[in-house]
């Protein structure tokens, strides 16, 4: 900073006996321990510290983030929804393979040397469940 | 991080010798992209002064001065990262960021003085000493100092003790050239009226 400046000359009996106390106080102005020294020192390198940590933490974040399966992951709502979405494949997979023979007709029904609409039937067939019934 | 306690001399001597050439804001730039040495520099020109400001402005606490000075360099520490470059110097900022410390202390410990309090200067008590050394001047300024509104205090603190230009005083302050002016004039008329009847006691008139 700027030193002394010319402006702070006495110009009056008034100034010359303050500038005798400002050139006291100025001649014993406290000067900082080793103790305060070390504590603003501490202080600054508890701050690069957590920059550096907190830098590390976003670095590493960001990286899980941007990946395929994690994007993926977010458009769906996150792992619960991925196991949801697991759950219901294994039940189409069962379905499948457990399909029950009247539902067969549904692939019959379009056969390549069909002529007209053939009847669909989508469901079992009632007879087998009045049987049962 | 441990290169800041200079225990490796050669490599603090080389860059004691560099920081003396840069500038606050380039040492404080240094220290945000994580130069130990930088920061040790820097703390080497600011602590010193704003910890006599703060003495000064808190009335020769030296206690609470040291914890205001390490609570305006912590601030400094933390904006390092985010400084604008050119847009305020280091000094100014540390002074303004200082004296709002130093003014939050004095308002919650009922010391402050704000400016419409500023009444007539009381009467200089009668001394009994015929000569005095530069330290009892030292402290009766610290006495009278401490009488003053706390922005004259400030503008007379930096003007005269601190060496401070008055635009730069006048960019810590919120205020113009000319209000520095006045208010450290008004200051200074009251300094000498408080100390106007210790003269002779310190060694002034014989």
């Amino acid at each position: 900073m700027s030193g002394h400046k010319n402006n702070t000359t006495p110009t009056s009996p008034d100034d010359a006996g303050l500038e005798a106390f400002f050139a006291a106080g100025r001649a014993d102005a406290p000067a900082p321990g080793p103790d305060l020294m070390a504590r603003v020192m501490a202080d600054a390198m508890a701050e690069t510290d957590t920059r550096a940590l907190y830098a590390g933490e976003r670095r590493h974040s960001g990286r899980g983030h941007t990946g395929l399966l994690a994007s993926a992951l977010a458009a769906i709502g996150g792992w619960p929804s991925a196991a949801a979405l697991a759950s219901v494949a294994a039940a189409g997979v069962w379905i499948g393979a457990a399909v029950p023979d009247a539902v067969g007709t549904l692939a019959f029904g379009w056969s390549a040397d069909a002529t007209e609409y053939d009847y669909v039937e989508l469901l079992p067939d009632l007879n087998a469940l009045d049987a049962e019934g | 991080m441990t290169s800041a306690t200079s225990k490796d001399a050669p490599a603090d001597t080389q860059s004691d010798a560099q920081s003396d050439a840069q500038s606050d804001e380039a040492l404080l730039l240094a220290y945000g992209a994580g130069d130990a040495a930088a920061a040790q520099a820097l703390a080497d020109r600011m602590v010193p002064r704003i910890l006599g400001f703060a003495t000064r402005m808190l009335g020769g606490d030296r206690a609470e001065a040291e914890d205001v000075a390490q609570d305006a360099m912590l601030r400094l520490w933390r904006i390092a990262p985010d400084w604008r470059v050119g847009e305020a110097k280091v000094t100014t900022w540390l002074y303004r960021v200082t004296s709002n410390l130093c003014t939050d202390r004095l308002r919650k410990s009922g010391r402050a003085k704000p400016l419409d309090d500023a009444g007539e200067p009381a009467d200089p008590s009668p001394g009994v000493v015929a000569a005095l050394e530069d330290g009892d001047r030292a402290r009766a300024l610290q006495e009278a100092l401490a009488t003053l509104p706390d922005r004259q205090r400030q503008a007379v603190v930096m003007r005269h003790l601190d060496g401070c230009s008055n635009p730069e005083i006048a960019e810590t302050m919120d205020m113009s050239v000319e209000a520095v002016e006045s208010l450290t004039a008004r200051g200074k008329r009251a300094l000498a009226a408080q100390l106007a009847g210790r003269r002779a006691e310190l060694g002034f008139e014989r």
